[in-house]
């Protein structure tokens, strides 16, 4: 049995939205409402869905940049959500977070070497010469150069800053890295560059990663086990190989369906999803999916489904089964 | 053989800045068909943006100007047609579908005005047809409650309902040519999904040519018949869309098709183009892809191939196929 890395319980994250005259509290928009998950050592966790589903929400939950408003996050024995900020500072010396926006996730006014080496200075790790030979390392690492060290971000292309930003959450030796949509602002060539450069990095660190994306093509390609987000819940989460070949829920269904494969020859049914998402400040009642759900009974209408096991490892939140 | 709709010859679309001059769109030659479908691939910089904007003769706000080629439409060449004339033209014989419905709609007027600019100017209808004919487009376009939407802001709207305004607002005035710029790009894919279908079924009602512009293979798998590759302002590859996603010779092309990960095809790892592409300012001698090219050879990097014909209706640029190129010729 593997071990345990991280495990979430319940996480919930209702953002207040002042109404009103005098700015009072008046309703929440529940970003993230309920998703409990695990990742073990080692592994990488896809967490697919939508735009505006919560998946970066839970992402830097659980990394505390947002604190959640609910729930459990259990890293390595100890619960994040009840740390105060000091504590929480050195937790993250644990868990490091890389961004979606290479452009915007550097500070233009330092230079790469400070960039990574900031961490490094905010955690008391090493003396000064120590660590600009662990920089000159790390740059390597990322297959950039040590002579890249002394140069600012926008000297960089977005495949070389987003190879920074690993640098950087690398520099630390993090146990987890919550990877939040890490390669949707590139080019398709340079992509398959920086997933290949994640995977690598992960077998010689044994790094684990929560892997952020909306795109289940790369979701698959890089994860271990995916979860399927929707409207702040999970509803579906199983191996990568059960949940892509037999998916359960019919918004993990759709979403499958609606993906166009680059080969012109298939010619496959498509479930065309009706209407949008709706508002997460106002879900509709019973399973939030049902409005859209081309398998709606009564019952999803009034009761909300609740994660079960449908087949050892596979999770669905679906009253179907 | 079907009719040429338009058909695009040497052209050299450069930007000035800076008292340089950058070569975005260098040399691109194509052709649509007419009802025909055209996907045209590339990453960010390989000029395929900048080539529908010079078809659409909309350079006039940015520092880039068309400096050598033409583009017959029809009978005439857009390049040297009055603005007058290009105005008739535009948005009513050649429409276009931006990348951003967030940005593309202008805040303060409602949808039904927006829309009803081109049909009262091109179709010179009044007032009543005008609201007749949008509420019909939006409908086509599968825009439930049409007669509310019509006076609605576009900020009253998701992103997916104001791309079907826009495709609303393109289609309104039957085009005869589509231009339609990475339409589902910045939409979720079950949004994506929708959209898709909805190009397709208007395309078919319509008989509309169209130029699908995008990044995304699995979108041009699925809606095109002909497909270009550009690489840093030139196309390097044309085939149909069998030919090319079975057969591709270009190794830009095969790099591509090989760096995405496809689903439901387990690989252990991808394979990547090396290095990234190069930035029009600062343009490698001889071929353009050759720094990144895993088949380079000493020619390429210092002569640049012509676009050549490999078999009916396949061509590419590269020296790998010199040998084909010529018993082709004989």
């Amino acid at each position: 049995m593997t071990e345990l890395l991280l495990e979430v319980k319940n996480l919930k994250k209702h953002f207040p939205v002042n109404k009103g005259l005098f700015g009072q509290k008046k309703s929440f928009v529940r970003a993230v409402d309920g998703v409990s998950l695990t990742i073990e050592k080692g592994e990488t966790l896809g967490l697919v869905g939508e735009s505006g589903c919560g998946k970066s929400t839970t992402g830097r939950m659980i990394t505390r940049l947002l604190a959640p408003t609910e729930g459990e996050i259990l890293f390595d024995g100890r619960d994040l959500s009840k740390l105060n900020d000091k504590q929480i500072r050195e937790a993250r010396k644990e868990l490091q977070m890389i961004f979606q926006d290479p452009y915007a996730s550097l500070n233009p006014r330092m230079t790469i070497g400070e960039t990574i080496a900031e961490p490094l200075i905010v955690h008391n790790m090493m003396n000064k010469k120590d660590r600009i030979k662990k920089v000159h390392e790390l740059l390597e690492c990322v297959g950039l150069t040590s002579y890249h060290a002394n140069r600012y971000p926008h000297e960089f292309s977005g495949g070389q800053r987003q190879r920074i930003g690993i640098a950087r959450a690398l520099a630390v030796n993090p146990k987890l890295i919550v990877a939040d949509e890490p390669v949707s602002a590139l080019d398709v060539s340079i992509q398959s560059q920086v997933l290949n450069l994640m995977q690598d990095l992960q077998e010689e660190f044994g790094l684990t990663y929560l892997f952020i994306s909306h795109d289940l093509s790369v979701v698959e390609h890089i994860s271990d086990r995916v979860g399927v987000m929707y409207l702040g819940k999970l509803v579906e989460i199983a191996r990568k190989e059960t949940l892509y070949e037999n998916p359960k829920h019919p918004y993990t269904k759709a979403l499958m369906s609606a993906v166009p494969i680059a080969n012109p020859r298939v010619k496959k049914e498509r479930i065309v999803l009706q209407g949008d998402i709706p508002s997460p400040s106002n879900p509709p009642t019973g399973c939030t999916f049902h409005p859209r759900c081309n398998a709606c009974m009564e019952i999803c209408k009034t009761e909300v489904p609740l994660l079960k096991e449908t087949s050892p490892g596979h999770f669905s939140a679906c009253h179907l089964y | 053989m079907s009719n040429r709709l338009l058909e695009i010859s040497n052209l050299k679309t450069y930007f000035f800045v800076d008292n340089q001059q950058i070569p975005a769109v260098n040399g691109v030659d194509l052709f649509i068909n007419e009802g025909e479908t055209l996907g045209i691939v590339g990453e960010s910089g390989c000029g395929k943006s900048v080539t529908s904007l010079s078809i659409m003769g909309l350079l006039g706000h940015t520092p880039g100007k068309v400096v050598d080629g033409s583009i017959r439409f029809k009978d005439s060449d857009l390049l040297t047609l009055p603005e007058d004339k290009m105005r008739k033209i535009r948005g009513n014989e050649i429409a276009m579908i931006f990348q951003e419905p967030m940005t593309s709609l202008n805040p303060v007027y409602k949808i039904g005005q927006q829309i009803g600019e081109a049909v009262r100017l091109h179709l010179k209808y009044d007032k009543k047809k005008t609201r007749e004919h949008v509420i019909n487009m939006l409908k086509l376009v599968g825009i439930p409650r049409a007669e509310e939407i019509i006076d609605e802001f576009p900020h009253q709207l998701s992103g997916g309902m104001r791309q079907r305004v826009m495709i609303a607002m393109a289609m309104s005035c039957n085009p005869t040519l589509l231009i339609a710029d990475e339409p589902t790009t910045a939409l979720d894919v079950t949004i994506q999904a929708q959209i898709l279908e909805i190009m397709k079924k208007v395309k078919q009602e319509k008989g509309t040519a169209m130029m699908l512009i995008t990044h995304d293979l699995g979108v041009v798998a699925e809606m095109c018949d002909r497909i270009v590759v550009m690489y840093a302002g030139k196309v390097v590859e044309e085939a149909d869309v069998f030919e090319l996603f079975e057969n591709p010779k270009h190794p830009y092309t095969k790099g591509l098709l090989n760096s995405v990960p496809k689903l439901g095809l387990k690989s252990e790892r991808l394979t990547s183009i090396p290095g990234n592409v190069p930035t029009p300012a600062n343009m490698p001698k001889g071929c353009k892809f050759a720094p990144r090219c895993i088949e380079v050879m000493e020619i390429c990097k210092t002569e640049d191939p012509e676009l050549s014909q490999i078999s009916n209706g396949h061509q590419c640029r590269c020296f790998l196929y010199e040998d084909e190129f010529v018993k082709e010729a004989k």
